[in-house]
């Protein structure tokens, strides 16, 4: 590879996932109002997500949801669901892959109040075959910006735990991936502290799954410390989150992944895409 | 009533009371070991960590270097044995060189250590860790911890494996620099790690945490090490693997 190819390919792939950001974050100050969501709603995004990851999307159905459907305008295949640009419902954004995916889902519910976890997720999306993406659309806290903010993961009727349910019941075999930022200097343990990703998967006790991911990423990672709750912490183990529970209680799915993000890893991530692609082996290994 | 109605029915009330009396004293601790056995059970099948380590190839060395010059290195090394040579009660011995540089990368100090590592049979016997590979086939012998002094301090640490006996598989090791230590600093160093931690530091200590003098927190605080990666690439200059370890409780022996 020429010097100038080296600098310009960089540029070419940064700015390919720039444009996937782009095309899918609404910006978070637009906003007006948060929406948990209810039963009926929930009932009604699950059974319109798991139309659109077996076969295609009913209009109508995602309309009644407050949410429009674009093609992709990136370089992979599928459609794009948010609402109206400049609406801070807070319904989410969702980027579904068509042809024959890696049963693989990468989300990012606090993008914005976790820093870089919405670009690193749809970069993620865009350098992998994982088939579908997500993230929140309004943010996790109330300001000037946005009155009505929404933690999603702590939502077990909103439309992004419909989208995550339905995915699992379509590929139960597959991932359904979290990423999440931590500050260590907030962390009490010294591993805590010096880990560059806590892993887990809403549990006290991680499955044999989750174990085999964590073990992929201490590898490719070397010698970043990768941890794993509560075998090496006793913290950031999600055992509040949202979607791990309903995954787990409502399908029986045990492909949840909760990771959370050091600070110094999280802005390598945008920069690194060498150290995103080893992420994402991993990741596609794991839903394979 | 007859004599011999008379004498059951006080037997009779003696052996009631006496199972009255055996229920009261001894229900609390059977009710304990039944929940005891039980969560016991379920421990054996947890992990108490799991730990990246590095598998050297035997035909080349592998190198570090540190974060810092420094006098003092911590090694912990193994050999993993093929399955068939668990039980070996002769152990296994091999021999690692170990070389250390400066900055400019002259060689400043050289050691041959040899070591015997117990079978991985003995070591899962006579100790309560047992350590193991989950995706992988070997199994893993008596594990050795070396501090290698440098003087002047080293930028950077080289190991060769020069003899190992037929059966072993494989020798990893973890490296841990020496944290540079601030005597100003200890006791915030201290108090900075969690309640767990710090009970862990002083287990050995014959006083909780929080009633140490500044002397045995800053003792306690001199004795801290940070790992350190291995130069080059994962899969090329080196094999990294995760090394799980876990308590041996009672009925896992007989299971093996």
């Amino acid at each position: 590879m020429t010097g100038r190819a080296k600098v310009i390919l960089p540029l070419v792939v940064a700015g390919l996932g720039a444009g996937v950001a782009a095309l899918a974050f609404a910006p978070l100050g637009n906003a007006a109002r948060a929406d948990a969501g209810s039963r009926e709603t929930f009932t009604a995004a699950r059974a319109m997500f798991r139309r659109a990851l077996a076969d295609a999307p009913d209009v109508d159905d995602a309309a009644k949801l407050g949410l429009n459907i674009r093609p992709s305008d990136g370089d992979w295949n599928g459609i794009l669901l948010s609402e109206e640009e400049g609406d801070c419902a807070g319904r989410g954004a969702y980027l579904l892959r068509e042809g024959t995916p890696f049963p693989l889902a990468i989300t990012a519910p606090h993008r914005g109040s976790d820093h870089h976890t919405g670009t690193i997720a749809a970069e993620l999306f865009a350098e992998t075959s994982a088939a579908a993406a997500a993230w929140n659309s309004a943010p996790r806290r109330a300001g000037e910006a946005c009155d009505a903010a929404i933690d999603l993961a702590r939502q077990s009727q909103h439309i992004f735990t419909a989208f995550s349910l339905a995915f699992a019941e379509t590929f139960p075999a597959g991932r359904v991936v979290q990423i999440h930022g931590f500050d260590g200097d907030k962390r009490n343990s010294e591993a805590a502290r010096n880990a560059d990703i806590i892993i887990s998967d809403g549990t006290e006790e991680p499955s044999s799954k989750l174990l085999d991911l964590a073990d992929c990423l201490s590898r490719r990672l070397a010698p970043r410390p990768v941890i794993v709750y509560p075998i090496e912490t006793g913290e950031l183990g999600a055992l509040n989150n949202a979607q791990a529970r309903v995954l787990r209680e409502e399908a029986g799915f045990d492909g949840f992944v909760h990771l959370e993000l050091s600070a110094q890893l999280r802005a390598e991530l945008v920069q690194d895409d060498n150290l995103r692609a080893r992420i994402g082996r991993c990741l596609m290994e794991a839903a394979q | 009533m007859s004599l011999t109605f008379f004498f059951r029915t006080l037997f009779f009330l003696i052996v009631a009371a006496a199972s009255v009396q055996a229920t009261w004293l001894y229900s609390p601790a059977l009710l304990q070991y039944l929940v005891e056995a039980r969560s016991s059970t379920m421990e054996l099948a947890k992990f108490d960590s799991r730990s990246l380590v590095y598998r050297m190839d035997m035909n080349r060395p592998i190198s570090f270097t540190y974060s810092h010059p420094v006098k003092l290195t911590k090694i912990i090394v193994q050999p993993s044995v093929r399955e068939d040579l668990r039980g070996l009660e002769e152990g296994f011995v091999y021999g690692l060189r170990i070389r250390l540089f400066d900055a400019e990368g002259e060689m400043v100090d050289q050691h041959d250590k040899y070591l015997f590592s117990r079978s991985p049979n003995e070591v899962f016997a006579s100790g309560d860790v047992w350590r193991f590979f989950r995706d992988r086939p070997e199994v893993v012998a008596g594990q050795d911890e070396l501090l290698i002094e440098s003087d002047p301090r080293a930028a950077a640490i080289e190991f060769s494996v020069i003899e190992a006996q037929e059966g072993i598989e494989g020798v990893e090791l973890r490296v841990y620099e020496h944290r540079p230590f601030q005597e100003s600093q200890t006791r915030s160093t201290f108090n900075r790690r969690s309640n767990a931690e710090q009970r862990a530091l002083a287990q050995a200590n014959a006083f909780p945490p929080d009633l140490l003098a500044d002397q045995e927190i800053a003792n306690l605080t001199r004795n801290m090490w940070r790992p350190v990666g291995p130069n080059g690439i994962e899969g090329r200059d080196y094999t990294a693997l995760v090394l799980y370890e876990g308590t041996r409780l009672p009925g896992l022996e007989d299971e093996r």
